[in-house]
C-alpha cells in the first residue's frame, strides 16, 4: 500500500485551504527533519539506556512519553528514531531520484532502444509488489540499513525514471530546446538549462509522496521483524517490539504510531500541494 | 471485426508476457535463495527441525535435497519438473509444492478479491459523492481524511479492527482461516488500506469526466443529473480506475504480507518470503510463479477492459 | 460489451464464493475443541514433529510420563531388567490397534526400535543407547545392551520414540502420514497450521472425552493472544509468558501456569579466549540482572534461575542455593583477574583480543528484548555484544566453522524425565562434539565420570552420590549460565472445565483426551 502511485492518479487539480499546507505539511516535516538532524544534541537521555525497574512506566515527569518494556525512555527513542526512519526514507528517495533522473534523461535524449529498455524495465519493476521486494531483500541480508535502502532504491527508481523521461521528451521536443541541440550544446547543458527547471516541481511532488510512502514501508518491515538490528530505535520496530502490550500499556505503541502518522501525513500533504500547483502532472507521470 | 482481431493479438501478447514474467520471477526467486549469505543447508535444516536442528540434520538436509549438486543442475531439474506440471517437492516439508502453493493462493485471492471489491465499491460511492462537489468543503474534508488514512500503517488498521470486532464485540474471528467469516476482518483491513488511493483515483476520474463533454451533452439534451451521471459519466469514470488495477494488484500482494502475519493466514506472498528465507527453492519458485502470473494476468485484464470501455485508447501502451 | 455492473458484481461474487468455499470445519453441528500452540507442522519427519503428534495424543511411546512427572506404562504394559543390567524386557500391551486397524505386535515394536537405532540424529535419544540387539520374546521385546545402562525406559519416552504403523512410511523410509495408536487420530492435516483430530473408537485405554479437536499452529504471539482474548480458541497450550497478564486480564479466560524444566541461558565456546577461564564465565553470570529480566521481560520474578535444574525437577533442584545477585564490582574484579583490561573505547582487551562477540537474535517473542537487556548489562562491565538477526541456522553455522563464541540455549532437561539423558547428550565424550545446545568445546572429566557412574549404577545410593556430584558440578563450573526458567502457560476458555485440564511441567503431552466441556 506504500507506493508513489498517488502522483500518477489521473484527474485534475485540488486545492488545500490557504495556510493548511503550512500547518499540516511543511511545519511538521520541518520539525521532524530538524529533530532528525539535531537529535543527538537534543537528547538528555541515552535512547538505549535501560532501567528494568522502570519498565512499562506510563508517561510521567521523568519519562515524558513513558518507558518501554526495557525501561527505556520512549521520548528519547522517538527522537533517535526520527533520524533512522526519516533518514532512510529521505536517502532512499534521493538515491532513487538521482538514478531515475539520470536514466530518464538518457532515455529521453537518446530515444530508440535505450528508451525501450529503460521503460520496459521500469514497467516490469513498477508492476512488482515493492513491499514484497523490500521485505525479501532485508530478510535475506539479515536486516540493517543498507538492505532496506537497497530494496527501496531498487523498487523506486523506475517511478522517477518514467516521470523524467516523460517530462524530458516533452521539453526536448520544444522548439527552443531543439534549437540549442542543433547549435551543438552538450546534453549536460540542455539538461541543466531546459529539462531541470521543467521537471523540478514534478520531482518535488513525487519525492515528497515517496518519502511518506517510505516511512510506512520501513515501519511495515520493522513490524514484520525484518527491519533494523536491535537496539536501533526505528519507529516501526518500536511498534513491533511493544505491540504485545498494546492493550495494557498503549502509550508504548501510540507514541511511535503517532510519529509515523504525522511524518507520512505531512509528506503526503506537501506532495499533493506541489502536484496541485502544477497542473497536468498526473497526465505526464 | 478488426477490433476483435486486435483483441486476439493483445490476448496472445499477454499470454506470452505472462509466461515470460512467470519464468523470470521464479528464476529470480531461485537466484535470491542462492545469493543470500550463509550455507543454504543450514537454513533448510532450521526450517525443518526448528530448535531440534543439529549438525547431523544439516548434513541430512543437504543430502536429501540435492543441495550438494551443481546450481545449474538444480535449476534445470526445476525447469524439467515444472514443464511436466509439477513444481517438485518442498525441501522443508517434503510435500508436493503445488497443492500447498495453490491453497495459499486461494487464501490470498479470497481476501484480495473481497478486499479490493469492497474498496472499489466504497471508492466509487465516495468518488461520485465527493467528485461532484469539487473543491467544496466535502471534497476538501475527504482529501484530508484520505491523506490521514493513507498515513496509517496497515497493521495498525488491522489491530484496531481486531480489537474492536474480535476482542471487544466478539463478532468475528481474530485470526486463522478455519472459521466462517474469517476473511472479513483481513479483507476490511485491506480495503481500508487501499481506500485512500483508490478513492482519490475515483474522485479525480469523476472530476475529470464531469468537466468533459458527455455531461454537457446530456445537459443540452435536458437530462436529469442522476441520469447524466449514470448514463454518461459512469463509463468514462471507470477507465482510469480499471487502468489503476495494475498498481493496485502490486499494492495488494505486498500489503497482504503484513495482513497475513497479523491474521495468521497462509497467503502466497508470505509463503514466498518464508520459503526464500528458508531456502526452500521449489516452494519459493512455485510461489513466485503464481504471483508473477497473477500480476501479469490482472494487468492484462485491466488493459483489455480499458480497451473495451474506451476503444479510442490504442494498444500502444500495453504491458509489458 | 462489458456492462459496468458486471465488473463490480463479478468481482464481489468471486470474493464471496472464495470465502464460502474456504475450509470450514465449523459448519458442522458437533462441538469442536479448538486448540492452538506456537508450533507448526513443518514436516512429518520424526525428528521434527513426533513430539507434537505425541502432545496431540495421536502417537504413543512404549513408556510415558504422567502429568506428575513419573514414568508410566503406555504401549509397554511393564518392563524389567536382568540382574546384570544388560537385558531389558518390555512386555507389549495386547489388543492395541493402530488407526488403520492393524494390530500392534511385538515384531512391529522391534522393527520400530531398529529404525530408531539407525537414526544418526543426536537429538534423538534411543540412538544413544548402547543396544547390541533387539529380539521378540513371546509377547515381549527384549533389548540387550553392551553395558549396563539404567535409563532405558526413560529414553523410550522421547518424542521420536513414538511407534507408528508400517503404513505411515513411504518406501524410502520417510513418514507420509501419522498412523499412531493414541486416543485421537488425524482426520486431516492442511498446510502447516491446521490439524483436525477425531477420537479413535478402538483406543485401548480410556476414550477421549471430546470427540473432535481442531489444532491451529500460530507462531505470532500477538495472534495467539488475540485468539484467546476473542474467545476463538478453548485452549492455548504454551501461551508466551509475556502475554500472560494481558490475556488473563481480558476475562472469559483463565490461565494455568507451571514452571518447567526448560532453561534459557547463555552458552559459550569454552575454547575461546573469552570463556576458557571459569572466572570469566562467573563474571558474565553475575553481571546479569536476573531479577530485572525475569520481572520486566518474563513478568515473573520466580523465573530468575540460580541453577541449571528448576524446581520442576525436585530431585535435582537445590532449594537451599541462594539467588545469584548482580554484582558488577565482583564481575569486574574477576575479569581483571583473568587478564582483561579496559581498552580505549571501554571494551575489555586482552593481548589484542577485544571482549566482543556477536549474538543472534531469534524469532521467539522474548529473544529481542532479552538480547537487548543482556547487551546493555554486559556493556556495564566492558563487554561488547553485537546483535545480529537470525535464529538457529547462523548459530550452528558459526559452530561448524569455529567462529562461535556466545549464544543462547533453550534446553528442556526433562525431554525425557531423567535430566541425565540430556546431560549425556550434551556432555558425554561420545556425543558432545556434535551437541551444540549444551555449549561448545566444554569438557569436564569429573562431569563425564559422574555421568557414567550414574547411568551404570545398580544401587540407589551410588546413583544418588553421582547425582549430587552432577548437581554440584553444573552449578559451580557453569556449562550453561543459568538465567531464566521458562513457564508453561495454558489458557483455558470458560467453555472448558478448568479442573479437567492437566498441565504438564515436562511438556510431554497436551492431555487433550482428558479435557471436558464446562457444562
Amino acid at each position: 500500500m506504500t507506493q508513489p502511485m498517488r502522483a500518477s492518479s489521473p484527474g485534475r487539480v485540488r486545492r488545500w485551504p490557504p495556510g493548511f499546507v503550512s500547518v499540516f505539511g511543511f511545519l511538521p516535516l520541518a520539525i521532524t527533519l530538524l529533530v532528525a538532524l539535531f537529535g543527538p544534541w537534543l537528547l538528555t537521555t541515552n535512547p538505549n539506556r535501560q532501567d528494568l525497574a522502570a519498565a512499562y512506566a506510563p508517561p510521567s515527569a521523568a519519562y515524558v512519553l513513558g518507558a518501554d518494556d526495557l525501561g527505556r525512555s520512549i521520548a528519547a527513542r522517538l527522537v533517535a528514531g526520527a533520524r533512522i526512519s526519516l533518514g532512510i526514507a529521505v536517502v532512499g528517495v534521493l538515491a532513487s531520484l538521482a538514478t531515475g533522473l539520470l536514466l530518464g534523461f538518457i532515455s529521453a535524449f537518446h530515444g530508440g532502444w535505450v528508451r525501450q529498455v529503460v521503460m520496459r524495465l521500469s514497467d516490469v519493476i513498477l508492476a512488482c509488489p515493492s513491499l514484497l521486494f523490500v521485505i525479501l531483500v532485508s530478510g535475506l541480508l539479515g536486516g540493517g540499513i543498507g538492505a532496506i535502502l537497497f530494496g527501496l532504491w531498487m523498487s523506486q527508481w523506475p517511478g522517477f525514471a518514467r516521470l523524467t523521461a516523460a517530462v524530458a521528451s516533452k521539453e526536448l521536443a520544444a522548439d527552443h530546446v531543439e534549437a540549442s541541440r542543433l547549435l551543438g550544446f552538450r546534453p549536460g547543458y540542455i539538461f541543466r538549462a531546459h529539462v531541470m527547471p521543467a521537471i523540478m516541481p514534478y520531482l518535488t511532488s513525487l519525492g515528497a509522496l515517496t518519502v511518506g510512502a517510505n516511512v510506512l514501508t520501513i515501519s511495515s518491515v520493522g513490524f514484520l521483524g525484518l527491519g533494523l538490528r536491535p537496539p536501533d530505535a526505528e519507529w516501526g520496530s518500536m511498534i513491533a517490539g511493544t505491540m504485545t502490550y498494546f492493550r495494557t500499556s498503549p502509550h508504548m505503541v501510540l507514541a511511535p504510531a503517532g510519529a509515523i502518522l504525522i511524518c507520512t501525513l505531512s509528506a503526503t500533504v506537501i506532495g499533493e500541494y506541489y502536484s496541485a500547483r502544477h497542473q497536468g502532472i498526473e497526465e505526464i507521470a | 471485426m478488426r477490433r476483435l482481431r486486435g483483441l486476439g493479438a493483445v490476448l496472445i501478447g499477454h499470454v506470452l508476457a505472462a509466461a515470460g514474467v512467470a519464468v523470470a520471477v521464479a528464476t529470480l526467486a531461485f537466484v535470491a535463495v542462492q545469493m543470500a549469505p550463509g550455507d543454504v543447508a543450514f537454513r533448510i535444516a532450521e526450517a525443518r527441525y526448528g530448535e531440534r536442528i543439529s549438525l547431523q540434520t544439516v548434513d541430512q538436509a543437504r543430502a536429501a535435497t540435492g543441495m550438494d549438486q551443481n546450481v545449474m543442475v538444480q535449476y534445470l531439474r526445476w525447469v524439467e519438473s515444472s514443464l511436466t506440471g509439477q513444481l517438485g517437492r518442498s525441501m522443508v516439508s517434503g510435500r508436493p509444492v503445488m497443492p500447498d502453493v495453490w491453497r495459499s493462493f486461494q487464501t490470498t485471492s479470497g481476501v484480495a478479491v473481497t478486499g479490493v471489491g469492497l474498496a472499489l465499491f466504497m471508492s466509487l460511492i465516495i468518488g461520485f459523492a465527493v467528485g461532484m462537489q469539487q473543491d467544496r468543503i466535502l471534497d476538501r474534508a475527504f482529501l484530508f481524511a484520505s491523506a490521514i488514512l493513507s498515513s496509517v500503517p496497515s497493521f495498525l488498521i488491522g489491530i484496531a479492527l481486531i480489537t474492536l470486532f474480535a476482542i471487544t464485540l466478539r463478532w468475528l474471528p481474530a485470526a486463522g482461516n478455519n472459521r466462517p467469516g474469517y476473511a472479513i476482518l483481513p479483507s476490511c483491513t485491506l480495503a481500508l488500506a487501499l481506500l485512500p488511493d483508490l478513492s482519490r483515483v475515483a474522485r479525480n476520474a469523476v472530476v475529470r469526466t464531469l468537466q468533459d463533454f458527455y455531461p454537457t451533452y446530456g445537459r443540452i439534451k435536458g437530462q436529469s443529473w442522476p441520469r447524466i451521471v449514470f448514463r454518461h459519466a459512469f463509463r468514462p469514470t471507470l477507465v482510469p480506475i480499471v487502468a489503476y488495477f495494475g498498481p493496485l494488484v502490486a499494492h495488494t500482494i505486498g500489503g497482504l504480507v503484513v495482513i497475513d502475519v497479523l491474521f495468521n493466514l497462509d497467503g502466497v506472498g508470505t509463503r514466498l518470503i518464508d520459503s526464500v528465507l528458508a531456502a526452500d527453492i521449489p516452494m519459493a519458485m512455485g510461489a513466485g510463479l503464481l504471483i508473477g502470473v497473477s500480476v501479469v494476468a490482472v494487468n492484462g485484464i485491466s488493459d483489455i477492459m480499458v480497451q473495451l470501455l474506451d476503444p479510442r485508447l490504442s494498444t500502444a501502451r500495453l504491458w509489458p | 460489451m462489458i456492462s459496468r455492473r458486471t465488473i463490480l458484481t463479478a468481482s464481489l461474487a468471486l470474493g464471496v464464493s472464495f470465502v464460502a468455499t474456504g475450509r470450514s470445519a465449523w459448519a458442522e453441528d458437533q462441538r469442536i475443541l479448538q486448540i492452538t500452540s506456537p508450533r507448526e507442522i513443518t514436516s512429518l519427519a520424526l525428528a521434527d514433529t513426533s513430539y507434537h503428534f505425541r502432545r496431540l495424543r495421536v502417537a504413543e511411546t512404549l513408556v510415558t510420563i504422567t502429568p506428575a512427572g513419573k514414568l508410566a506404562p503406555e504401549l509397554a504394559e511393564s518392563w524389567s531388567v536382568s540382574d546384570d543390567g544388560l537385558v531389558w524386557t518390555f512386555v507389549i500391551r495386547s489388543g492395541v490397534r493402530f488407526h488403520d486397524g492393524t494390530e500392534l505386535t511385538p515384531a512391529r515394536v522391534r522393527d520400530a526400535i531398529e529404525l530408531m537405532r539407525k537414526s544418526r540424529n543426536n537429538t534423538e535419544m534411543v540412538s544413544q543407547l548402547p543396544i547390541s540387539s533387539v529380539d521378540v520374546d513371546g509377547g515381549a521385546v527384549k533389548i540387550t545392551l553392551t553395558r549396563p545402562f539404567g535409563l532405558v525406559p526413560d529414553f523410550f519416552t522421547d518424542g521420536p520414540a513414538i511407534i507408528l504403523a508400517p503404513s505411515s512410511f513411504a518406501a524410502d523410509g520417510s513418514v507420509t502420514q501419522i498412523i499412531g495408536t493414541g486416543p485421537y487420530r488425524v482426520a486431516k492435516i492442511e498446510g502447516k497450521a491446521s490439524v483436525d483430530l477425531e477420537s479413535f473408537p478402538d483406543y485401548w485405554g480410556e476414550p477421549a472425552r471430546i470427540g473432535r479437536v481442531h489444532f491451529t499452529g500460530t507462531t505470532s504471539p500477538d495472534t495467539i493472544a488475540n485468539m484467546a482474548e476473542a474467545g476463538q480458541v478453548d485452549l492455548v497450550l504454551g501461551l508466551p509468558q509475556a502475554l500472560r497478564d494481558r490475556v488473563a486480564a481480558s476475562g472469559g479466560v483463565r490461565i494455568k501456569p507451571v514452571q518447567t524444566a526448560r532453561i534459557l541461558g547463555p552458552i559459550y565456546n569454552a575454547k575461546d579466549v573469552r570463556f576458557d577461564d571459569p572466572a570469566e564465565r562467573k563474571a558474565v553470570s553475575i553481571a546479569l540482572d536476573r531479577k530485572g529480566i525475569a520481572t520486566a521481560i518474563f513478568k515473573n520474578p520466580d523465573a530468575a534461575a540460580n541453577q541449571l535444574f528448576s524446581p520442576a525437577l525436585p530431585d535435582w533442584h537445590d532449594p537451599k542455593l541462594p539467588p545469584i545477585e548482580r554484582n558488577l564490582a565482583e564481575a569486574k574484579r574477576l575479569l581483571a583477574s583473568a587478564g582483561w583490561a579496559p581498552g580505549p573505547d571501554g571494551v575489555l582487551v586482552q593481548k589484542g583480543t577485544r571482549f566482543s562477540f556477536p549474538v543472534f537474535v531469534g524469532k521467539q517473542p522474548e529473544m529481542a528484548p532479552l538480547a537487548q537487556a543482556i547487551q546493555a548489562q554486559l556493556a556495564e562491565v566492558g563487554i561488547e555484544v553485537v546483535l545480529e538477526k537470525g535464529s538457529q541456522a547462523p548459530v550452528l553455522e558459526s559452530v561448524a566453522n569455529g567462529s562461535f563464541v556466545f549464544g543462547f540455549t533453550r534446553r528442556n532437561y526433562a525431554a525425557v524425565p531423567d535430566p541425565v539423558a540430556t546431560l549425556l547428550v550434551d556432555y558425554a565424550e561420545a556425543t558432545s562434539a556434535q551437541a551444540v545446545w549444551g555449549g561448545i568445546n566444554y569438557h569436564n572429566a569429573d562431569l563425564e565420570s559422574a555421568l557414567q557412574r550414574y547411568v551404570s549404577a545398580t544401587r540407589d545410593e551410588d546413583r544418588a552420590a553421582a547425582r549430587d556430584e552432577l548437581m554440584a558440578l553444573s552449578n559451580s563450573d557453569l556449562p550453561v549460565l543459568p538465567l531464566i526458567w521458562y513457564d508453561y502457560n495454558v489458557s483455558i476458555s470458560d467453555r472448558v472445565d478448568f479442573d479437567s485440564v492437566p498441565v504438564d511441567a515436562l511438556e510431554v503431552s497436551f492431555w487433550i483426551d482428558r479435557v471436558k466441556w464446562a457444562d
